[in-house]
């Protein structure tokens, strides 16, 4: 656990923040930030109000430094914070203590630049649109001229070129998360938010599915953080893994997955992965009984 | 299927009705208030009592279109705002739950002194329209998907934007449900609108043969109310249908 120090933050300034971003100038009006954005996160607590003058601490302190380009996972059991930390990171919510920097702004400064893609569990798409306006909806959410090609790019991109005018309806629920993970991805996001997005899918779907994520993820290096409750799925994915304690929701393990990449369907078959995997199984079922024990 | 099934239970109902209507007319069980149906057909199909009874009944379902449309855009529009500019939320509903606290029988002498009797079937219809569909609107809009509201959230999408692209399309299956019922109380805003002294429309028919009591005139003309109420909701009902599978929803 050498990489906890490193990971947790002490004091980085802005300015260290921004020297650390690397990557190609994006061509928007914000020249300023570049590439995959590296997030800072110092001491983020939520609690939030249950009214009657009760309280519930859903994250506690927690610090984390991600880099540009860095694939992170969060586990936990349910209810462990995991999605309200994700929200936080996303601007959905604010933490009631502590800051979040994304490239040196706050999550508000990233959304109003569009540099934010989000998929969820639930896919989101609007019903009365077709996989193709789905995914150009993003452009027409910021009022930005919709760039045809790059909708169509990345259609193509996540297996869907054919189904381009398909309702939602009409689309398998892996189609749907596909769709809902191109559009997160149709504005060329720095930070790319997964909150559980295979969490509905049949087993087989979903390792699919995280092959799937991993080939698109490995073509367009974006810094990412996925919330899951499959530690399969995160040591499939992940560059680290955080693992969170059950409420309130603190960091307790953060582990490095030394897997090659690319990664394939074989790659789960490696020693290697059945180690990490077998550990972090092991240290959630502790972090887990431990906080059922108090 | 469903709908041959829905349409056959129809007609058995109103057959019932209409047989059971009948009957009490003949044996006279409600005096002469209520004569037989044959004698009210008989009656409106007669050349001079129909063009009366189209003539009036054109005046009325104008006047209740003009109020539908009215107060349907009004309704809605005062939910929309609502959205935008979120602080303006709480005094729009408080007034609107006030403004439809109002009896219409209150407001409709005040009506006649201010927008005249010309106008008046058409406010008091608009007035009860408004309200079926700002509620209407209002529910549709609380029932966006909170996964849809991230969406939009997450990219900064302005207010109106937001209304526009996800809020408004996501509200419209319950809008329509609120049309649908505005659309039978624009029809009986319009004749209340009439009593309280329009220059024509069922709704003076209906006063003046009540006065005179001219018996089938006053069932013929309460008939063609019920029809044209009953018309315009299944249109709307069709629409919706239509609308719903069009949008995917």
């Amino acid at each position: 656990m050498g990489d906890l120090e490193n990971c947790v933050m002490s004091n980085t300034s802005h300015a260290q923040t921004l020297q650390a971003v690397a990557g190609k100038p994006r061509e928007a009006e914000s020249a300023s930030i570049t590439g995959p954005s590296e997030i800072a996160l110092t001491n983020v607590s939520k609690t939030f109000a249950l009214g009657k003058g009760q309280t519930l601490d859903a994250v506690s302190n927690v610090n984390l430094n991600i880099a540009g380009g860095e694939f992170i996972a969060l586990i936990g059991a349910s209810g462990c914070g995991k999605s309200t930390l994700l929200r936080m990171i996303a601007g959905l919510e604010d933490p009631s203590q502590g800051s979040i920097t994304i490239a040196g702004q706050s999550p508000e400064d990233c959304i109003k630049r569009q540099k934010l893609g989000i998929a969820m569990q639930e896919h989101g798409l609007m019903p009365w649109l077709s996989a193709w306006d789905n995914v150009a909806l993003p452009f027409r959410l910021a009022g930005l001229p919709v760039d045809t090609e790059r909708v169509d790019e990345l259609l193509a991109l996540v297996g869907l070129a054919d189904f381009a005018q398909a309702l939602p309806k009409q689309l398998s629920g892996g189609m749907k998360q596909r769709v809902s993970i191109a559009r997160a991805l149709v504005l060329k996001p720095d930070v790319l938010i997964l909150d559980e997005p295979f969490g509905a899918l049949d087993a087989v779907t979903r390792r699919l599915m995280n092959n799937e994520l991993q080939r698109i993820w490995s073509q367009q290096p974006t810094t990412t953080i996925l919330v899951t409750h499959s530690v399969e799925e995160a040591v499939f994915l992940a560059d680290r893994i955080c693992l969170m304690s059950p409420r309130p929701g603190r960091l307790a393990l953060i582990e490095e997955v030394e897997l090659n990449r690319p990664r394939g369907l074989d790659t789960m078959h490696e020693p290697e992965f059945r180690q990490t995997l077998a550990k972090l199984t092991a240290a959630l079922d502790d972090v887990c009984t431990q906080g059922s024990r108090q | 299927m469903t709908v041959a099934a829905d349409l056959l239970k129809w007609l058995v109902g109103i057959s019932t009705l209409m047989v059971f209507w009948e009957i009490a007319g003949r044996q006279a069980w409600l005096g002469g208030g209520l004569p037989p149906l044959s004698g009210v057909f008989a009656y409106a199909i007669e050349p001079r009592s129909t063009e009366l009874l189209l003539r009036s009944a054109g005046i009325t379902a104008t006047n209740a279109s003009y109020g539908f449309v009215i107060g349907s855009l009004i309704g809605t529009l005062i939910a929309c705002s609502g959205q935008i500019w979120r602080p303006l939320k709480q005094g729009l509903d408080t007034l609107s739950t006030f403004v439809n606290a109002i009896p219409l029988i209150a407001l409709g002498p005040l009506m006649i002194v201010t927008v005249g009797e010309q106008f008046t079937p058409m406010a008091t219809a608009a007035l009860a329209v408004f309200f079926a569909v700002f509620v209407a609107t209002l529910g549709g809009f609380e029932r966006v998907p909170n996964v849809h509201r991230d969406v939009t959230r997450a990219y900064g999408t302005a207010h109106w934007r937001a209304l526009l692209l996800v809020q408004f399309p996501n509200a419209l299956p319950s809008l329509i449900d609120g049309l649908k019922l505005g659309v039978s109380t624009a029809v009986l805003g319009a004749i209340l609108g009439e009593w309280f002294g329009a220059p024509a429309g069922l709704g003076v028919l209906i006063v003046s043969s009540m006065q005179n009591f001219q018996i089938n005139l006053l069932w013929s003309a309460a008939i063609i109310g019920t029809v044209m109420s009953a018309a315009a909701y299944f249109l709307l009902a069709l629409l919706q249908a239509r609308l719903l599978r069009r949008l995917g929803l």
